[in-house]
């Protein structure tokens, strides 16, 4: 630096330049590879930047583009080079007079002149040279104290990188010692790291410097760069050896894991659970259910499954076999299967189902009355919001075979069981004694006695929720909620809790599955926080179902200011699909608020989707993507005030002019109930909206 | 607004059954103003026929103190989210105050 004249000020970037030096040269203590090469053994580094390597301090003319010129000024400015870009592929060059950095690969370089002569030095550079000069010894060994223990700017291993950085330091500090206005010495930056100085001791580089390094005159200086042994890779990098030319890069190799861009394990992932939660959800998504007979029968934990049923079936009585009379129709029938979890996460058993195709029967002749005991999910998270603040436990209970506890009083016919090789071939039907799974009376055969039972031991029903059932005694408190035929129980009465579990089986056969962790494919966790409900298992199936799996996350559901109306010119799409898809969002949407408005907006085009509108449903499920396992968080406020809020945007559908109207409402401090509608008129003003 | 109030009502039923009755009016938060003026004022005007039916039963239990109306500003106005899309930034900030969050979310 000091033999280039440069000014002081560039002091930082002859560092650099000296680093970037050095950890493109062989060196002696790694056996002669150049560190670079070393640290990309350990890992992933940028391609290399094939440049030239030039003198510090040599005259650079820097093209300029035309933009920065008109055609009568010259096409190059005269520059000072001062080190290789650090951001981008290109060497750094000073122009003294704009004081301005240009980093160009179109540089022509004049490697026999320095911009800064000794002569036109100016008084304060040489004062600053003196006053180097003065400081040399100290510098010298401050230098190497000070290099030792820190690694250098780059983030190599510090063990590689040691020894040549102070040689260097010592090197150029020593030399600029003993002739500190010499052009000979111009290039210890580039020598110093040649592998036989590394092994020198620091002292030595003061003598030898000068005698045993040949002293680069003027006319070979641009040999420099094969003398100092750099290897000959950095000037012919054009091509990789010939035995690796023709192979493909790794990046095309047909591993299907390796090609997707934006994988599913980015958004989602267990570290913040618990470890028996972890292993829990962990086993809730390894297993997967058979959709179809022919899939099951392949697998013998559901072909004893199914054995297993018809014997309760048989056992039970549950039909005759009778030839069908003449005007009747059957029913249908078909498996369903099912996986049952312990607690702990553990596979209970497989379980499959015989089910009566409900759906064929008609009203009046093979049923009269139905009902179902369906609890409303707000009622379950107000249940959940009082929990959290209260502390109360929450239980789940499940009734096994609720719906073959009642008896039917219409005669219905079924087909035989598929997949049962004693009926297979048989005429005859099967006549229904009880009540059969899929059937449109039974739930409200099972609900009634249910009421019965509760009614009996005191508890009384919501009016508010019919699932609801409530039991104050001695001003404490203990509710049920239903649906269908899982339970959940809470309160603050752990006595009369047990009680309920005792009296419940006394009637049906029940199983108590402890705390509870999944209700109605959604999945509770709680710590002392509060408690979460997710749906992040429905979310992940629904997100590998329509292959979106590996699809570019989004940060918001919907676009702004979309402009979605029924459209018939638009392409057509597959309506069933549509259908299925938005029916799925809709019910994602019970812990989901955020995607509650996007749902809303999507489903107005359930009776006639075109492609922008499967193109919104996509974007909702991309933006599932990126968050999958987001849920609502119940957590203690210490109070169970009711607030609410509510909203409208007006004419807001882009087909009829009507408005959107939403609330939220909060029970102790937590979200529970929330809703966004399309009002059923036209209104004229936005404070009309609101109402 | 007639839902929402229908909705607080449906909660107050369900919190008295559960025994915690609500003594304080619930607070409806609502951005618009002339709607809540209207809602207190005693007068049925021409202009608000086509919503009587509504106003009269917000009314109704506006002055019976079981609802009270405190306007809210906007830009904290949560139910935003509901009736239209908004930017990531309202967005997001709406999602933390619905304390929504994401225990799976990787670090």
């Amino acid at each position: 630096m000091i033999g280039s004249s440069v000014p002081t000020f560039l002091w930082g970037d002859a560092l650099s330049t000296v680093v970037y030096v050095i950890n493109r040269t062989p060196s002696s203590t790694l056996f002669f590879q150049r560190p670079f090469d070393v640290l990309a053994n350990h890992c992933m580094l940028p391609p290399l930047v094939k440049l030239m390597p030039r003198i510090f301090g040599c005259v650079t003319y820097v093209h300029l583009s035309h933009r920065h010129r008109t055609k009568l000024e010259s096409r190059a400015l005269k520059c000072v080079f001062v080190g290789y870009g650090s951001t981008q592929k290109g060497y750094k060059c000073y122009h003294p007079d704009t004081r301005r950095f240009y980093t160009s690969m179109d540089v022509i370089f004049d490697e026999s002149k320095f911009y800064y002569s000794p002569t036109d030095l100016t008084p304060t550079c040489l004062e600053d040279v003196h006053h180097l000069a003065n400081h040399e010894e100290v510098l010298c060994f401050d230098i190497k104290l000070a290099t030792l223990p820190t690694s250098k700017p780059s983030d190599e291993d510090t063990s590689t990188m040691e020894t040549p950085t102070v040689i260097d330091s010592c090197s150029l500090d020593t030399s600029t010692a003993i002739d500190p206005c010499s052009q000979d010495s111009n290039d210890h930056c580039e020598k110093s790291h040649q592998p036989l100085d590394s092994t020198l001791p620091p002292s030595a580089p003061v003598n030898s410097s000068p005698e045993s390094l040949p002293i680069p005159t003027l006319q070979v200086q641009p040999n420099n760069s094969s003398e100092i042994c750099l290897p000959s890779d950095i000037a012919h990098h054009a091509l990789p050896p010939r035995s690796t030319r023709g192979i493909p890069p790794v990046k095309y190799e047909p591993d299907p894991k390796a090609k997707v861009k934006y994988p599913i394990s980015n958004y989602i992932s267990s570290h913040k659970l618990s470890a028996s939660y972890a292993s829990y959800v962990c086993k809730l998504s390894s297993i997967s259910i058979p959709s179809t007979l022919q899939e099951a029968l392949a697998d013998s934990h559901w072909t004893t499954a199914m054995t297993e049923e018809m014997k309760a079936l048989k056992k039970n009585a549950t039909w005759d076999l009778v030839t069908l009379p003449t005007g009747r129709k059957t029913v249908g029938c078909r498996w369903v299967f099912a996986v049952k979890h312990n607690v702990d996460g553990t596979i209970e058993r497989y379980k499959a189902r015989l089910v009566a195709k409900g759906y064929t029967q008609s009203y009046g002749v093979d049923y009269q009355e139905t009902f179902a005991p369906v609890a409303k999910l707000n009622t379950v998270r107000v249940l959940l919001s009082l929990a959290a603040n209260k502390d109360w436990p929450l239980l789940q209970f499940d009734v096994k075979n609720a719906f073959l506890h009642g008896d039917l009083k219409e005669d219905v016919y079924m087909d035989p069981p598929p997949g049962i090789s004693e009926y297979e071939g048989s005429t005859q039907v099967c006549k229904l004694r009880k009540a059969l799974y899929g059937l449109k009376q039974s739930p409200r055969a099972w609900f009634g006695r249910f009421t019965q039972v509760m009614k009996k031991f005191g508890y009384t029903q919501s009016n508010s929720d019919h699932t609801l059932f409530i039991k104050h005694k001695m001003g404490k408190l203990t509710a049920l909620i239903i649906y269908v035929d899982d339970m959940v129980v809470t309160g603050d009465d752990a006595e009369e809790i047990h009680c309920l579990q005792h009296h419940l089986a006394s009637e049906f056969e029940m199983k108590n599955l402890g705390d509870l962790k999944y209700f109605l494919k959604i999945e509770v966790a709680r710590s002392k926080h509060g408690i979460f409900i997710s749906q992040r298992k429905y979310t992940l199936d629904l997100l590998s179902e329509t292959g979106m799996l590996g699809c570019k996350p989004v940060d918001n559901p919907m676009e702004q200011n979309h402009k979605l109306f029924q459209c018939s010119s638009a392409g057509c799409t597959d309506k069933g699909r549509y259908q299925r898809l938005v029916g799925k969002l809709i019910y994602l949407s019970h812990t989901r608020p955020d995607i509650a408005y996007a749902v809303s907006v999507v489903s107005q085009f359930m009776h006639n989707p075109r492609q922008p509108h499967m193109d919104a449903v996509e974007r909702i499920l991309r933006y599932l993507k990126s968050s999958p396992g987001k849920g609502l968080l119940f957590s203690k406020h210490g109070h169970l005030g009711v607030d609410g809020y509510t909203d409208a945007d007006w004419a807001g559908s882009a087909n009829d002019r009507r408005s959107t109207s939403s609330y939220f409402t909060y029970v102790g401090g937590n979200l529970v109930t929330w809703r966004s509608k399309k009002q059923s008129v036209v209104s004229r003003s936005s404070a009309e909206a609101e109402y | 607004m007639a839902i929402g109030v229908c909705e607080l009502l449906w909660l107050k039923n369900l919190m008295k059954d559960l025994g915690f009755s609500q003594r304080t009016a619930m607070n409806l938060y609502c951005d618009n103003k002339s709607a809540i003026e209207i809602a207190h004022n005693p007068v049925q005007h021409d202009r608000t026929k086509h919503v009587e039916v509504d106003r009269h039963f917000i009314k109704e239990k506006l002055e019976a103190g079981i609802i009270q109306f405190p306007f809210v500003k906007s830009e904290f106005q949560l139910a935003d989210v509901l009736t239209k899309a908004v930017s990531n930034k309202v967005f997001t900030s709406c999602l933390h105050k619905l304390s929504m969050n994401d225990i799976h979310a990787p670090p």
